[in-house]
């Protein structure tokens, strides 16, 4: 793997992550991950777009002048979204209509159009691709995670299993809105930590 | 530095005496009559609550000190505070393990995070008690009748403890025989169904006003005894820890609208001193709302403070989703502390009056 | 050719591209999205119909009003269920506004006798935790069989025979009152509702 092929993966999914690091696409990350099971359906629905946006915004990046790639960009983009939107709807109906209003606010997610302006719009189509899936991947580990542990909290469960018995209570205010913010919080403080210990190591 | 050079220190240089430990006590005795009203009325078990959670708050305080590397600041009995004040608004049988997670959440969410006491923007044990309401609203609105010591149907200390003991997560089985609705939630419910204020708390549930003052009512271990509350927060204007403004003005942001509507339409709100002797107004106004770290700087700032307070409460307790609102209004009139400080700040002497 | 118009121009194809691939995909996905709506509500409607009826409730539905279904008197589909032409059981939503946070929508089922034979709740903006005890549990269960005649339609804190649950009375309350309604609707009705020929264009 050559050393551009790496820094692209490892910079997508980890170290320049859109959730954890740029703080990109907050709605849909606070927003639907209530359950882990919402987070991966999100996370891959954003993802598919990602790679659909940032492969063609590559291909035609020689194409479109500079005065109009924004607009460009977002048709594009507004086009990919409503084609997951129409086969998930056709497809995965029942995701669809849990994840429902969110599907078609992918277009207002900043890491779509960040990454075909920071990167699609000046990269090769294989490049683009790559930045695509890992990029997606980052953002699809961020909002299971994150749906994870709410739903550990705030359900009791996890993709739908009950992990704690009958009598268990959970704490409904991580399903609730400020329990996403707590959780992200926590969530942020790891990964900022995990981190600076490797950095000392090094 | 050299220790022999001879400093002038800032001002101020005259030391009011107060220091922090000193206010912090002070509230802790004033709260103190209430809450043994709480224990004599509901039993052990409101007892048990209160330790439970201010040992929450007082470990949680000591761990975060240790893992930051930082010396204990137990000394300033902030934690211990918090403990007996996130306790006062309980139910007096609270699950044991629902008191530690309001004590970590209020010391660590609450102050501890924001950079301990000082920097906090929310009163932190209201904002732990938020937390648990909106997370635990089975337990959290489960009120059992009073049950006075002493008295023949009061629980032995032993049964006392098993109202709040169970395994972790799990609510103890005595807990659901007992539970009902406060006057406050009574009068919300039978409101809903087009009953009058008289019927819904008349007749068979036996509210008046006496009982209400006294603290012999359904409700929380430490809000109830409206006179014990109001004696304490007289001995704290008395010893200057607060000053009238923040009390009296979220009294009358409740009591303004509560007589305006009572007098339009009786059958549909209640009276106002219902409004002043049942749920946490008088604590939350003397106690909750005057802490100084979340509270305005100015005389100006602290009666719009107050006023919000009180509005909000009455807003909440008629028309919103709970059946009171105290908690909720001072936490949302604690984020808008530094708003209101910036627009009631004092015209500097020597200043010109700047019209914006 | 100006700039401006040539940005035009660009944008122009870009957009025409998008929708025509755009119609492409609608085109390939429109059989199967009305496949899936459509088994969305057969699976709806058989939970709270009887088995046996041998006609297409779906095909067979007329669309009534009135302000005891919903407020604001709206059309709603009335989903019939016949055995050999005989008026069998009837499926259609009812929908309560006084619940804890917005409207809760309710599929109810009724036999020809009045007696409930199932309801689901479709649709609600309950509180998790308290008022989605509704659908979270088997709550919905205890309605069946129920009709005007043999039970008391209130919850048991207002002297009915439904459970609410602890710390959420206003939902099971909200519901129950809903179904009552539209029991009582079916029971003055049941001839407009069997009777009535079927819509034609029954989609």
């Amino acid at each position: 793997m050559s050393d551009n092929v790496k820094e692209i993966i490892v910079n997508g999914f980890w170290k320049n992550n859109g959730v954890f690091v740029q703080m990109l696409g907050m709605c849909p990350t606070l927003g639907v991950t209530t359950s882990a099971e919402n987070g991966i359906g999100m996370g891959l629905a954003t993802m598919s777009v990602l790679v659909g946006s940032n492969m063609v915004v590559s291909m035609v990046r020689k194409a479109v002048p500079n005065d109009v790639r924004i607009p460009a960009f977002i048709i594009i983009i507004a086009a990919f979204v409503t084609i997951i939107d129409l086969a998930m709807n056709a497809f995965v109906h029942d995701l669809h209509k849990v994840l429902g209003l969110f599907i078609p606010l992918i277009v207002v997610n900043c890491i779509i159009l960040g990454r075909a302006e920071a990167f699609a719009s000046k990269n090769t189509v294989m490049g683009s691709i790559l930045d695509g899936v890992f990029t997606g991947l980052g953002f699809t580990f961020a909002l299971t995670l994150l749906g994870s542990v709410r739903e550990i909290l705030g359900s009791g469960q996890l993709f739908g299993h009950v992990l704690f018995g009958a009598d268990f209570q959970p704490a409904l205010g991580f399903i609730l809105p400020p329990g996403a913010f707590i959780a992200l919080g926590f969530i942020l403080m790891t990964y900022k930590w995990i981190n600076e210990r490797s950095a000392n190591k090094s | 530095m050299s220790s022999t050079t001879l400093l002038t220190p800032s001002s101020p240089h005259v030391h009011g005496g107060l220091s922090i430990p000193v206010i912090m006590k002070t509230v802790i005795w004033a709260l103190l009559p209430a809450a043994a009203m709480g224990v004599m009325v509901f039993g052990w078990s409101a007892l048990f609550v209160m330790i439970i959670t201010t040992l929450a708050c007082v470990v949680t305080e000591r761990l975060f000190n240790a893992v930051r590397h930082r010396a204990s600041t137990l000394g300033d009995q902030s934690a211990a505070l918090t403990g007996l004040l996130l306790a006062m608004p309980l139910p007096p049988n609270t699950p044991w393990w629902i008191c530690v997670i309001g004590g970590g959440f209020a010391i660590l969410m609450g102050k501890q995070l924001y950079g301990g006491l000082g920097y906090n923007m929310f009163n932190p044990a209201l904002i732990a008690r938020v937390f648990l309401l909106v997370s635990f609203p089975v337990q959290m609105t489960s009120w059992p009748a009073p049950a006075p010591l002493l008295s023949d149907k009061a629980l032995s200390f032993a049964e006392g403890l098993a109202t709040i003991i169970s395994a972790p997560f799990n609510t103890p089985e005595l807990l659901d025989a007992l539970a009902s609705a406060t006057p406050l939630g009574q009068y919300r419910m039978e409101v809903s169904l087009g009953h009058t204020v008289r019927e819904a708390l008349g007749g068979s549930y036996g509210f008046d006003l006496f009982s209400a003052a006294g603290g012999m009512i359904k409700g929380s271990l430490g809000e109830t005894s409206a006179i014990l509350l109001l004696a304490g927060g007289i001995y704290l204007l008395r010893k200057r820890i607060i000053t009238w403004h923040i009390p009296i003005s979220m009294l009358a942001g409740t009591l303004l609208p509560a007589i305006i509507f009572w007098y339009t339409d009786p059958t549909k709100y209640p009276d106002p001193l219902f409004h002043l002797f049942t749920g946490g107004l008088i604590i939350g106004a003397f106690f909750m709302a005057t802490d100084m770290v979340t509270s305005p700087v100015t005389p100006v700032g602290q009666i719009i403070f107050g006023l919000g307070c009180g509005l909000l409460t009455y807003l909440i307790r008629t028309w919103g989703g709970y059946p009171e609102g105290v908690s909720f209004a001072i936490v949302i009139m604690n984020a808008a502390v530094p708003l209101i400080d910036q627009y009631s700040r004092p015209v500097i002497y020597g200043k010109a009056k700047t019209h914006a | 050719m100006p700039h401006f118009l040539k940005m035009g121009v660009i944008l122009m194809v870009v957009g025409l591209i998008a929708t025509a691939i755009l119609a492409g995909v609608e085109g390939i996905t429109r059989e199967p999205i009305a496949q899936s709506q459509r088994q969305e509500l057969l699976n709806a409607l058989a939970k709270v119909l009887p088995a046996g009826f041998d006609n297409s409730p779906v095909e067979d539905q007329v669309q009534l009003a009135d302000k005891r279904i919903n407020r604001q008197a709206k059309e709603v589909p009335f989903y019939r269920a016949r055995k050999g032409g005989a008026p069998m059981a009837v499926a259609f939503l009812v929908s309560a506004p006084d619940g804890y946070s917005g409207n809760i929508d309710i599929l109810i089922g009724v036999d020809s006798l009045g007696a409930l034979t199932g309801i689901q709740i479709v649709s609600h903006a309950e509180t998790p935790g308290l008022g989605n005890k509704i659908v979270k549990t088997d709550w919905p269960k205890a309605f069946v069989g129920k009709s005007l005649k043999n039970a008391k339609w209130a919850v048991k804190k207002d002297g009915g025979e439904f459970d609410q649950f602890a710390g959420a009375t206003i939902t099971p309350r909200a519901v129950v009152g809903a179904v009552k309604r539209g029991l009582e609707y079916f029971a003055e009705n049941q001839d407009k509702i069997f009777k009535t020929p079927a819509a034609e264009s029954a989609k």
